[in-house]
């Protein structure tokens, strides 16, 4: 194999790039594999919203649920509450990290034996008007039999309660998730205009 | 047949250093489907370090923004917000960094537009929750900072049903 030596008369282009990725083609994370399941806008208050059937979906590795909620509690912030199998025993254990705003600090938590995947914050009632919060929910390795299953979330609320939060979650057990259901902590209801977005991701 | 849920609308990648980028004419629907979230993907690369990005949409540069971050610089983690800024915003002086920015229900009309970010760089890790005060739908969305040739955004759009 004959040697190719690159001399800088060989180069067409002089710039000087302080990143490697520059000059590259363009970082391209999504692929076609990422596919939308089900979508649930809600036109009328609902107490929980659920995903069921999701063992027609085993060609997928992953799950992710995007969304935005919004609930009928009174105060300007509610909490969700996730939960997969219809399982509300004390099944799960999570982490948070929560950046408070105008607090300045960041804190973080953890907490076994929980009834539930995380505790994001969603926007209560009392909230801006025509102010949801967002929330990215991923749910790993779904219906792996040989793992307990985990969920990692990102939400947050640019109001009152002024935080940015980072959780992750883990539901003790090995079966396969069949359903994923969500709903507010202290409101009763889901309200109008709220959307969940079931995702697959190969 | 699923139904790809990421469409791309573009990317652009710098020839020469700019200060801002906008993406204009943002579409609301793709192939008669709804489109639901943007998806902002940003590899930059700032000229002697920049305030990480700034985000702003409809050209609006009013005090409509509000946002809370947190950060993680490798020593120390601090949380910040604002309340009526004229953008959002990223903080860290940095020189490469890339970034994912999810705007929820962008093409809405009855909504507050939220946004997700996560950013990482060669001097912090951040989160930021933001929200637009406005319930007009998203046509264009503005990107400022102080990049080098190179920088690549490419903006996404999610299908709804």
């Amino acid at each position: 194999m004959s040697v190719k030596s690159l001399s800088s008369s060989s180069l067409t282009n002089n710039v000087f790039y302080r990143s490697l990725l520059a000059g590259s083609d363009p970082f391209i994370p999504f692929t076609a594999a990422d596919d939308l399941l089900a979508e649930v806008t809600l036109t009328s208050s609902a107490s929980l919203v659920t995903f069921s059937g999701l063992g027609a979906y085993t060609d997928y590795k992953h799950l992710q649920v995007r969304a935005v909620l919004r609930s009928n509690y009174a105060g300007s912030s509610d909490v969700l509450h996730a939960y997969v199998n219809g399982d509300t025993g004390n099944n799960y254990a999570r982490h948070n990290l929560t950046g408070r705003g105008s607090q300045g600090d960041v804190i973080s938590g953890s907490s076994t034996s929980q009834q539930y995947f995380g505790r994001p914050s969603i926007k209560g009632a009392g909230g801006v008007a025509n102010s949801y919060m967002p929330l990215i929910f991923d749910l790993l390795d779904f219906s792996n039999t040989s793992k307990n299953s985990t969920a990692r979330m990102i939400a947050g609320d640019a109001e009152n309660s002024e935080t940015v939060e980072m959780h992750s979650g883990l539901w003790l057990n090995t079966n396969a998730v069949t359903s994923l259901t969500m709903t507010g902590a202290f409101g009763t209801e889901l309200v109008t205009g709220s959307r969940l977005t079931l995702v697959g991701i190969r | 047949m699923p139904t790809p849920l990421y469409v791309h609308l573009e990317t652009k990648t710098l020839a020469s250093g700019a200060a801002a980028v906008t993406f204009s004419s943002i579409p609301s629907t793709s192939g008669g489907e709804p489109l639901r979230d943007l998806v902002l993907s940003m590899n930059t690369d700032g000229a002697g370090g920049f305030a990480a990005f700034q985000l702003t949409f409809n050209g609006d540069t009013g005090d409509n923004y509000y946002y809370v971050f947190m950060r993680g610089d490798g020593s120390s983690a601090t949380s910040g917000n604002a309340v009526g800024a004229a953008r959002i915003q990223t903080y860290g002086t940095v020189n490469e960094g890339v970034a994912i920015a999810s705007v929820m229900d962008y093409s809405a009309t009855d909504k507050h537009k939220s946004v997700l970010i996560r950013y990482g760089s060669d001097a912090v890790v951040s989160a930021v929750a933001a929200r637009w005060g406005s319930t007009a739908a998203i046509t264009s969305l503005t990107i400022t900072g102080n990049y080098t040739a190179g920088t690549t955004f490419t903006l996404y759009a999610t299908v709804g049903e």
